[in-house]
Formats: structure tokens, C-alpha cells, sequence
């Protein structure tokens, strides 16, 4: 049987990973995909306490979660495309135009 | 059939807003239609609501935030004074601009209009911000050479006093339950602990004064005054500052809202801002050279005598001269009284300058001379323009000054010789000016000049009529006025 | 609503209102059909002398009616409507009021038919005629005005026209700035008028009509009971005498009127002669009981700007040259002889009003003669105005000369023309009041030397113009004006003439306002027949010096050295206005100013501004713009946050 804490540590990985993605990536994508895998983890986390105590709120939120996680990457991946198409590559650290 | 009046007033202009963006070539035509048209609406409401109060909540946002609205005998005059102005200075501008200039202006009459009705902290405030955006893209798009500078010290200042009232304003409303509404908020001074009351107070009087603008808050003033074009001038020193004018009748000195919390001290002080206004700014006046930055530090005299008289009040209702009051009510309507014959008087200032400006070239009194004999009505208007300006009877401005004059002598006594030097110092630049630019032999170096366009003089031949007008026959205005200074003494 | 009112509105009332309405609704009238058209600008002359002739009928018709019976409160009407506030406005009409509307309807009458053959080949002459008729209108609203608010309107209108008028032609720099300084001059007289009124004011703003003048000529004895303190009230008229200062060019405020004389002749005759510079007077007479019951200094100031303005005026004219500057030095020293003679009231009691009033009357008649005819000199002499060019002319222009010589005659009081009948009777008046006050005593020998001073100035330029050889092209080949200039010239001479028979029903037309019988002098014989001895000395010397030349006056103002030299800069006082006052001081305090306000109110605010922007400079360094920094920096922060609440709530 699947416990509410194994889910749980699931998600907390999850985060962690993500975290860890973020602080490590220094490409565009990758950081977009830790964002992903972090808003997953906060998902599967609402999921089991939603499905622990038996509110479907919950589940609804987490997709109406995916929707928006959906619409913020497509933003993202428009933003590293337009960048790219400038030349600039996607190299985060190196897109310095608007410092100081 | 009230509140679909007041929907009007404030709502019209909104809509005006987007209009001028979709009538290509003909928005100019088009804006002065629709300003006049709107003018006419006030003008009707002005008559019909004439000696009234309208009270109205037009919507309720959250318990204690509701746009609740107030006509009144001191916010009647003023929409029909903005209504005006913004007519006369569209009907002004010549039509070579871009159309987004039109929309600006109405977003700014919107917004003013805002100021004056809202009977709510909270709408209040977010009128007196939203006042700066137009403004800013006015400036800061068709401004002179100094635009970017002018435009931003414009907004951080004036935004600066605008933030100090926003805390005085989230502490009011805190103390009472998150109500704004005027009626609730001020009482809730007497609940507050001393300290945070003289925060409070700070606050309201920040923002206030640096709006209206009063020394030694106005350096914003003539910057923006000389950078804007003319028309944007035009409104800006007529109804922007009477912004400041507005609060300090109705929040600040009110008894009914802040009026009977002010210290004992802050009548003295603002008697003595007053008149160091109208003292400093007439000798600054003296000094320039560039005729527009002249009429930017009137401007700013003229704003010295709405501070000396809430001064004089303030201080009357401090040192208990209360067998006086018959007298102070007559101060008092006098420099509410200002507010609307300065918005007449100083577009026309703004306005023949400007002419001077498109005609010649420069603004330099040193480098004119005798343009009568190539300007002869601009000669006419400037002169009359002046001349109210200066104080001259006849003209709207000295029913104001002769008021405050009467009520300095009370508060002050023999100190009103300073406020009178400062008269003569006035009347002296100003003729000054007049010598140097319209009178004596023609600078041949201009070579040969056309009067003013019709666009130009037919609308500040109106505002001059109009000053006349209430300089002989101020009943109209000033006894809505006269009505007011007892509201503002604690009647209902 | 009508406040206040003694009588109903009538067919007087509405003629009250109409003789100052009429000549200012011919102002725009002249204006619009003069710009429009150039028969209008033919007729704007014409238009403008009807219009004034109607105030004139209006005037005479209000005078003739019989309302002036010596009843008490019978024999004047009061107007009033509210205007702003408490402060009404309206008509109010007595002797006093309408002896001024009379005088002046029917000398800017006269004035303006000269006018029309002085001013008929100005370009712009449309403009001229309706500044004069507002002028006209202005003029007579003030004598009329039923509140000292609308008083002061009227008053600023009239200072207004002469600011328009003495500049009216603009392009002369030197009418330009004798504009600017007329109006600038009187400006500080009437802001001192202004918080004189704010004093008078304070006492009757409890009254539903404060200020009005029926109020304060009815009311101030009650005041002063009620308020048991006349300091007020002296205080009021002292700052009221600054505004009087102003427009009737009294000591230390008379520099104006001299460079006024730049504007046209008849300009100088309608207004810085006959009729605005008398304002002042009539503004004392009108309040009188002001200076009354205040403090007596109030009073010896009035009496004694009057006496001193009238002897150093005296002094100026001798020395000066242009033949319009004389006169105009001339003007401001018998206008010192009015308020001279208002102020000796305090002693006599208000009937003095009388003998002030009736100088001014005369004075009016005989000024707008002698500038009228010098005017028919100057059109003749195409604006020559140095008298030391002119010469000889009464061969040239035999009626204007006489016409000259007989205002000079009235103007230094030769007996029997009018001035002797209205100017001795002030010195005789002044003496009587030093019987009874020993503190009149230099009014009277001021006065008494004026009289002689008047005497030298006039006849010196009489001789010098009329007599001995034509010393310019010019004056050689000069003529006689046309019938519409010489008319006028004949009617004032006959006024000047025969004036002085009207003395004594003057003084009693007058005292019918205070109820008062007319004053007979209990002074020695010699005293009453001194000036008359010092005008004929004064003859004397004038015809020794400049008509037989026995004396060479250039050796006397040589070896007078530095008196001379004084007087013929006019003692520094325009030295001292204009140069270092106008021109060092208040620059300087204007430029001292300015850069305060650039460098230091302003300084503090672009300081602040740049005190945060070096600032940013540095905290701006801290966003590297590199997202992990952040995010690392966050979630190290947000550990520490975590760890220290642990701690401190001793959780885990």
C-alpha cells in the first residue's frame, strides 16, 4: 500500500531536485525544466493531501496548475527562442544587456 | 436623475478619452466639440445644482472603500473651472500635434474631476496619483529641450508628498475600521496617540503644499511650467496646483474634516509661507529673463495668498478671535476665490506667452521689444492678462487679494507691509515685463511678424472676458465660495 | 436687494448710474467700430465728447433737482447693492459727489473737443478716445461710488487708463518707461490704500455694509465710542494718506507726474491736471470724519504733506525747462495747497472741505487752461517742448497766448480772477487754524512761500514763451489752432475769469453737507494781504529776470552753487527711486533671491536627488542579474529564517 508519507517524500524530492536544478542550470532550458519539476512537486503534493482527505478542490487546482504551468513555459520557451534567434545564445549568465 | 448627472461628469471625459485616438486628421476639431459640449453639461449642472450638496455612492468596492462622491459649493466651481480650462487650452492648441495629446488631456480632466468629487479617502488618493500619468506624458512627450529632467523631478516630487499621505491615510482609516469615507475617517484623529497624529498631519500637509506648490515645496513648478508646451502650461498651472488648493479647503483647515486637530503653530506657519511665497516668489519673478519662467513664479505668488488665507484662518480659530468671524469669512472666500480666478487669469499669462513664443522665436524679454506694432491684439490680451495678474481691480484676482489683504491685517498687523512689498514687487515685474516686450521702439532684428492666430486669440479673449466678468460681478462664483467658508468653519 | 437704500430707485438713481456707465460703454463702442472701420475711427472723437456730454446733463440734471435742500438727511441718496461677500456697491451722491461729477464731466468735456483737433491726424486715434471716455467713466464712478471697495476699483481704472495713456505712444522709449514708472509709483500708493482699507475695514465688518461710505461718514463717531481707541483710525488714514500720496503725487510719491507729461498734452491736461491726480483730494474729503476723530497726527500729516509737497514742488518748477513739466510741477504743488487745507480741519472742523474743494475746482478750470493752451503751443511747435526755444508767440498766437496769460494770472491768484478768491483763502484758512493751534504755524509759512514760488514759475515761463524774440524756426512761423482747440480755451478763461463770484454760494452749497455755516477769518489785515504782496514781489521778480533781463538768472543759479544743484536735480529723489532703489537695490535683491532659489531651495532638491543616485550606484551592484545568485541567496536566507524560528520556538 502507498502511504501518504512515501508520496510525500516523492514530492520532496521531486522539489529538491528541481531546487538543485536551478541553482546548477546554466542553460535556459534546463531551468525551465526544474521550474517544471518544481510546480510538479507542489502538484503531487496538494494531490496526496487532497486525496487524503478526500477533497476534490484540491484535484481541480492542481489542474487548473497545469494549465498555468503550461502557459508560463510556453512564455519561457518564447522568450529563450526570440533570444536565441538574436544570436545571443541561451546561456544565462552571459545575458548581461540590462545590467546596471 | 442626480447620479446619472454625476456619472457624467466624471465619466464623459473617460470616454472622450478614447476618441481623439480613432478621428485621424479631424481630432483636433473633434476634442474641442466634445470639451465644449462637456462644458456645457457642467455649466448646466452648475446652475441646476447651484447652492447644493449632492451626496452619491456610486459603487461600494469593499466595506469602508466605496466611491462615494460629494458636489459641493467648493467642488461645483472647481469641475466647471477644469471643464473650462481644458476647453480653452484644446480650443488653444494647434492642430499640428498627435492625436494621443487630445486623449492625455481628457485622461487628465478625468482624473481632476476625480480629485474634486471623491467624498472617499481612498478614491481620492487614487485620483491624486493617477492625475500624474497624464501629466508626465504631456511633459515628458512634448516638452522642451529640458523634458527628461522636468518630467521626472515632476513626478518623484510631487509623488514623494503623495506617499506621505498615503500613510497619513492608512492610519485614519485603520483607526476606524477600514472606513475612508470622509465623514468617518477624520474623526478617527481623536483616537489615534499623539505621535502618530503628528504623522498624520505631516502627511495631508506634505502633499498639499508641494502640490499647490508653496515655498519652499515649488521648485517643480517653474521647471515644468517653462518645459511643457504651452497648452499643457496652461493646464497645468491652472488646475494641477488647485489640486493642493482643493485639499487644503477641504481636508486640511476643514473644521468638518481636519481642521480642528491642526496645532496651534500651523497657523502662524502657514501664514508665514504664505507670505514668503508671495514675497519670494514676486523678487525671483524680478530677476528672470525668459518671460515664461516669469509667469511661472506668478503663478506661484498667486498661490501664496490661498496659503495666507487658511493661514488666517487657522490662526483666528487658534487665538480665539471668534467676535471676528464675520470678517474671516470673507478671508476665507477670498482664497477660495483665488483658486478659480487664478485658473482664469494664469492660462491667459501662459497662453499670450506662448504666442509670443510661436511668433518670434524666443521668450527672452531682452531680445523683444515693441511687438505691439506687429501683434496688436496679442498686445490687447497680454496686457489685460497682465494687469489681472498684478491684481488689478476690475479683473477676477483683486476681489481675492483685497480679501486677503483685510484678513492679513487682523492675523498680523503691521507684518502685512511685507505682504504689500510683495505687491508692489509683483505689479513691478509684471509692467516691467509689459515695457520691455510689448512698448517702446520695435526690434528690428525680429523682421516682420504675424499676430496671434484665431486659434489663439479667441479663447483667451474669452478667458479675459471671464476674469472681467467676475471682477465686477463675482456674485455667481463667490458666493458659492462665501457658502463654503462657513462649511469650512464647522457648518454643515 | 438693495441695502441700505435712503430712497427708491429712481429716475435720479438711474441717472446716477448712468453718468459714470456712459462714457465706460463708450469704450468698447469707439474701440470696435474705430478698429472696423476708418469712419469710425473719424467720428471715435465726436462719439466719445457726446458721450461725456451726456454724463454731463446727467450730472447737472441730478444737481438741479432740488434734492439738495439743507435738510439733514434730505439732501443726498444712497445706492447700494451687494457685491462680494459683505461688500456692497451702488451710488452715493451729496454735494460733494456731485460738485465733482460736474467738474469733472464738463472739463474732460472740453478737454476731449480739444482733443479732437489735437489728436486728429494719430493713426490710432480711435484708441485714444476710448481710453480717454473710459477714462471719463472710471473718473466719474469714483466720485460717485457708494463703497470705498468700488472706490478703489474706479481708482485703479483711472491709474490704469493714465498707465495706457501716458504710454500711448508706445514705441517712445521714453513714454514707455514714464508708463511704467507712473504706474509703478502709484501702485505702492495703492497698496497702501489697500490695507488702509483692511483697517477700516476690521472696524465696521460687523455693519452690513462695511466700507461704504454713507457707513463711515455716518458711523465713526459711534465706532470710536464702542472701540474706545482712534489708534485704528489713525492708523488707517495715515496708510489711506500713502494711497492719496500716490495718486495725487504728494511728497515723497510726486516723482511720476513730471515724466507723466510724455503722453499726449491733452492727456496731461484731462488727467495729471484736472481731474485723476485730484482723486486723492476727494478720497480725504470723502472720509473725512475719518481724519476727524482720529489721533491728531493723522491730520498734521495731511496738513503737512500738503504744505511741504507745496513748497518744494514751488522749488522744482522754477528750474526746469519744459514747458509741460512746469505746469506739471505746478499741478502737484496746488494740489499740496488742497490737502493742505483738508488738514487744517482738524483745527477748523470739516468746513474746510469747502475752501479745499473749492481749489480744486478753480485749480481744475485753470490747469486744463494752461495746459490746453500750452497743448495749442506744442501742436503748433510740432512737440518742441524746451521753453527756451519757443519765445515771442504772443504776436504769433495772440488768443492762446491770452488764453495762457489769464490761466497764469488765475493760477498765481491775482485778484479778481478765481485763484485768488480759492488760494488765499487757504492761506488766510491756515493762519486762522495756527490762531488756534501753534502746531500750524510752518503750514502757513510754507504755504505762504508756495504762493510766491507760484508766482516766479509761472511768470517765468510766461515771459519766456510769449515775450522777447522767437528762438526757433519753428515758433517763428507759428499760428493760432483751429476753432475746435481755441473754444475750449475761451470757455475755461471765462471760467477762470469769473469763477470767484461763485465763492461764497460754493462754500455754502458745501457746508449744506456738514451742517456747518461758512467760516469767517478773524486774522490781522496785513496777514490777509501777504500773499498777495509776495505774488506781486514775485511778479517783480520774474520780470526782472526773464522779461526785461536786468538779472541774469544764470548767475544766480551759478553762485547759489549747490542749492542749485539740488533743487535742479530735483533733490534726489528720482535719483534715489529710480537709480537706487529701482535699479541697484531691488535688482541686487532680485538676483540674490533668484540664486537662493536656484542653489538652494531648488540645490536641496536635486541634492537629495543625486545623494540617492550615488547611492544606486553602489546598491545596484548587489542585482549581478544572474538568477541562481538569487535563488541560492533566497534559499539561504529562507534556511536561516527557518533555523532561527526553530530555535527560538524550540521546535523539532
Amino acid at each position: 500500500m502507498i502511504q501518504l508519507w512515501m508520496v510525500l517524500f516523492l514530492s520532496t524530492l521531486y522539489f529538491s531536485i528541481g531546487i538543485m536544478g536551478i541553482l546548477v542550470a546554466r542553460g535556459g532550458i534546463k531551468l525551465l525544466m526544474s521550474v517544471e519539476i518544481i510546480i510538479n512537486a507542489a502538484n503531487i503534493n496538494i494531490l496526496a493531501w487532497a486525496l487524503n482527505i478526500n477533497d476534490s478542490n484540491g484535484i481541480f487546482f492542481v489542474l487548473l496548475s497545469i494549465a498555468i504551468a503550461a502557459a508560463e513555459s510556453v512564455i519561457g520557451f518564447a522568450i529563450l527562442v526570440s533570444l536565441h534567434r538574436k544570436g545571443k545564445g541561451i546561456n544565462l549568465a552571459k545575458l548581461t544587456d540590462l545590467r546596471w | 436623475m442626480d447620479d446619472i448627472l454625476i456619472y457624467g461628469v466624471l465619466l464623459l471625459p473617460l470616454v472622450f478619452t478614447i476618441i481623439p485616438l480613432f478621428t485621424g486628421k479631424y481630432s483636433k476639431a473633434v476634442s474641442t466639440a466634445l470639451s465644449g459640449l462637456f462644458l456645457l453639461y457642467v455649466l448646466y449642472i452648475f446652475i441646476i445644482e447651484y447652492n447644493r450638496t449632492v451626496y452619491y455612492n456610486m459603487f461600494t468596492m469593499m466595506n469602508g472603500i466605496s466611491f462615494q462622491v460629494l458636489l459641493n459649493s467648493l467642488s461645483i466651481p472647481l469641475v466647471l473651472l477644469v471643464s473650462l480650462v481644458v476647453f480653452i487650452a484644446i480650443s488653444y492648441q494647434n492642430k499640428s500635434i498627435e492625436n494621443s495629446y487630445f486623449s492625455y488631456i481628457f485622461f487628465l480632466e478625468f482624473s481632476l474631476i476625480g480629485v474634486f468629487i471623491s467624498y472617499n479617502l481612498i478614491f481620492f488618493y487614487i485620483f491624486w496619483e493617477l492625475v500624474l500619468i497624464p501629466s508626465y506624458f504631456m511633459l515628458g512627450r512634448w516638452g522642451g529641450p529640458r523634458r527628461d529632467y522636468t518630467s521626472l523631478k515632476f513626478l518623484i516630487y510631487t509623488h514623494v508628498g503623495s506617499v506621505f499621505m498615503l500613510i497619513s491615510i492608512f492610519i485614519l482609516g485603520w483607526k476606524d475600521g477600514f472606513n475612508f469615507s470622509y465623514s468617518a475617517a477624520f474623526p478617527a484623529i481623536q483616537n489615534i496617540p499623539e505621535s502618530l497624529k503628528g504623522i498624520v498631519i505631516l502627511g495631508f500637509f506634505l502633499a498639499f503644499f508641494i502640490k499647490l506648490p508653496s515655498f519652499p515645496f515649488h521648485t517643480w513648478a517653474p521647471d515644468v511650467y517653462v518645459e511643457s508646451p504651452t497648452t499643457s502650461s496652461m493646464i497645468f498651472s491652472g488646475l494641477l496646483s488647485k489640486m493642493g488648493a482643493f485639499g487644503i479647503f477641504a481636508i486640511f483647515i476643514n473644521k468638518n474634516a481636519m481642521g480642528s486637530y491642526l496645532p496651534s503653530w500651523m497657523g502662524i506657519l502657514m501664514i508665514i509661507l504664505g507670505l514668503t511665497s508671495i514675497v519670494y516668489s514676486a523678487l525671483v519673478a524680478l530677476a528672470q529673463k525668459d518671460l515664461k519662467k516669469m509667469v511661472a513664479y506668478a503663478s506661484i505668488g498667486h498661490m501664496g495668498f490661498i496659503t495666507l488665507s487658511a493661514g488666517v484662518f487657522v490662526y483666528a480659530m487658534a487665538n480665539n478671535l471668534t467676535s471676528y468671524m464675520d470678517g474671516i469669512k470673507l478671508v476665507l472666500a477670498g482664497g477660495l476665490f483665488m483658486i478659480f480666478a487664478h485658473g482664469i487669469i494664469i492660462p491667459i499669462l501662459f497662453g499670450s506667452v506662448g504666442s509670443v513664443e510661436r511668433s518670434t522665436g524666443t521668450r527672452a524679454m531682452n531680445d523683444l521689444g515693441g511687438i505691439t506694432k506687429m501683434m496688436p491684439n496679442l498686445a490687447f490680451i497680454m496686457v489685460g492678462g497682465f494687469l489681472a495678474s498684478l491684481g488689478l481691480p476690475g479683473f477676477a484676482g483683486f476681489i481675492s487679494e483685497f480679501s486677503v489683504v483685510v484678513g492679513t491685517w487682523i492675523a498680523i498687523g503691521f507684518w502685512a507691509f511685507l505682504l504689500i512689498f510683495g505687491m508692489v514687487v509683483a505689479a513691478s515685474y509684471h509692467i516691467w515685463a509689459l515695457q520691455k516686450t510689448l512698448f517702446g521702439p520695435y526690434n528690428n532684428y525680429l523682421g516682420k511678424i504675424g499676430d496671434m492666430l484665431s486659434n489663439e486669440l479667441w479663447p483667451l479673449l474669452l478667458l479675459l472676458i471671464i476674469a472681467f466678468i467676475l471682477g465686477v460681478y463675482p456674485y455667481p462664483i463667490y458666493h458659492l465660495f462665501y457658502s463654503y467658508s462657513g462649511i469650512i468653519m464647522g457648518g454643515v | 436687494m438693495v441695502i441700505n437704500s435712503l430712497i427708491n430707485i429712481n429716475q435720479y438713481v438711474i441717472a446716477a448710474f448712468l453718468i459714470f456707465l456712459v462714457p465706460v460703454i463708450m469704450f468698447p463702442l469707439i474701440l470696435l467700430i474705430g478698429k472696423f472701420s476708418e469712419t469710425g475711427k473719424r467720428i471715435s472723437g465726436i462719439l466719445a465728447t457726446t458721450g461725456i456730454f451726456i454724463s454731463f446733463i446727467l450730472s447737472w440734471f441730478i444737481y438741479s433737482n432740488g434734492t439738495f435742500s439743507f435738510n439733514p438727511g434730505d439732501y443726498y441718496f444712497n445706492f447700494e447693492f451687494p457685491w462680494f461677500g459683505n461688500i456692497t456697491w451702488g451710488v452715493f451722491v451729496d454735494p460733494l459727489a456731485i460738485t465733482m461729477a460736474l467738474m469733472v464731466s464738463g472739463v474732460s468735456f472740453l478737454i476731449h473737443m480739444f482733443a479732437i483737433g489735437y489728436m486728429g491726424k494719430d493713426p490710432n486715434k480711435h484708441v485714444y478716445f476710448a481710453e480717454t471716455s473710459l477714462f471719463t467713466g472710471g473718473m466719474l464712478g469714483l466720485v460717485l461710488s457708494a463703497n470705498l471697495v468700488m472706490f478703489f476699483l474706479f481708482w485703479e481704472l483711472v491709474g490704469l487708463c493714465s498707465y495706457l495713456l501716458i504710454g500711448f505712444w508706445y514705441f517712445k522709449p521714453n513714454a514707455a518707461s514714464a508708463a511704467k514708472k507712473a504706474f509703478i509709483v502709484t501702485r505702492v500708493g495703492d497698496v497702501l490704500l489697500i490695507l488702509g482699507l483692511a483697517v477700516l475695514y476690521w472696524m465696521t465688518f460687523s455693519s452690513n455694509d462695511p466700507l461704504s461710505i454713507y457707513n463711515l461718514n455716518t458711523q465713526i463717531p459711534l465706532i470710536i465710542s464702542r472701540m474706545h481707541s482712534n489708534l485704528d483710525l489713525a492708523i488707517a488714514g495715515a496708510l489711506i494718506l500713502g494711497g492719496v500720496a500716490g495718486k495725487s503725487s504728494q511728497f515723497p510719491l510726486h516723482v511720476w507726474i513730471p515724466d507723466a507729461m510724455e503722453g499726449p498734452t491733452t492727456v496731461s491736461a484731462l488727467i495729471h491736471a484736472a481731474t485723476m491726480v485730484t482723486a486723492g483730494i476727494y478720497l480725504v474729503a470723502r472720509i473725512y470724519p475719518i481724519y476727524l476723530y482720529a489721533l491728531p497726527w493723522a491730520g498734521l500729516l495731511v496738513l503737512y504733506m500738503g504744505a511741504f509737497t507745496a513748497f518744494l514742488a514751488g522749488t522744482i518748477g522754477i528750474v526746469v525747462n519744459d514747458v509741460k513739466r512746469i505746469l506739471a510741477y505746478s499741478t502737484i504743488s496746488q494740489l499740496g495747497y488742497m490737502l493742505a487745507a483738508l488738514g487744517v480741519g482738524i483745527v477748523l472742523g470739516e468746513s474746510t472741505v469747502g475752501y479745499s474743494l473749492y481749489h480744486l475746482v478753480v485749480h481744475a478750470f485753470l490747469k486744463a487752461l494752461l495746459f490746453l493752451s500750452a497743448g495749442s503751443i506744442l501742436f503748433m511747435l510740432l512737440d518742441v517742448r524746451d521753453i527756451r526755444k519757443m519765445g515771442g508767440l504772443w504776436k504769433k498766437m495772440p488768443i492762446t497766448i491770452s488764453a495762457m496769460f489769464i490761466g497764469a494770472l488765475t493760477l498765481i491768484g491775482f485778484p479778481p480772477l478765481a485763484g485768488y478768491f480759492s488760494k488765499d483763502a487757504i492761506i488766510s484758512l491756515s493762519y486762522y487754524g495756527y490762531l488756534h493751534n501753534t502746531a500750524l504755524f510752518w503750514a502757513w509759512f510754507l504755504l505762504l512761500i508756495g504762493a510766491f514760488l507760484t508766482t516766479v514759475y509761472t511768470f517765468r515761463m510766461f515771459f519766456v514763451v510769449a515775450l522777447g524774440k522767437p528762438k526757433s524756426y519753428a515758433a517763428e512761423n507759428a499760428k493760432d489752432p483751429p476753432w475746435v482747440m481755441i473754444i475750449p480755451l475761451i470757455v475755461l478763461s471765462g471760467l477762470s475769469i469769473i469763477y470767484g463770484l461763485f465763492q461764497t454760494d460754493f462754500y455754502n452749497f458745501f457746508n449744506g453737507v456738514y451742517q456747518m455755516t461758512t467760516m469767517h477769518f478773524d486774522i490781522p489785515w496785513y496777514i490777509e494781504w501777504l500773499p498777495f504782496i509776495l505774488v506781486l514781489f514775485g511778479l517783480l521778480v520774474a520780470y526782472l529776470f526773464y522779461a526785461s533781463y536786468k538779472l541774469n538768472p544764470d548767475t544766480v543759479a551759478r553762485k547759489s552753487g549747490i542749492f542749485y544743484r539740488i533743487v535742479k536735480n530735483k533733490y534726489y529723489l528720482d535719483v534715489l527711486f529710480t537709480n537706487i532703489i529701482a535699479e541697484r537695490f531691488m535688482v541686487i535683491l532680485a538676483k540674490l533671491f533668484y540664486a537662493i532659489d536656484k542653489y538652494v531651495v531648488d540645490g536641496i532638491v536635486n541634492g537629495v536627488g543625486i545623494i540617492f543616485r550615488i547611492l544606486s550606484e553602489y546598491f545596484r551592484k548587489i542585482q549581478t542579474g544572474i538568477v541562481q545568485y538569487y535563488a541560492a541567496i533566497m534559499l539561504a536566507g529562507l534556511i536561516a529564517i527557518l533555523i532561527t524560528v526553530f530555535i527560538l520556538i524550540g521546535g523539532i
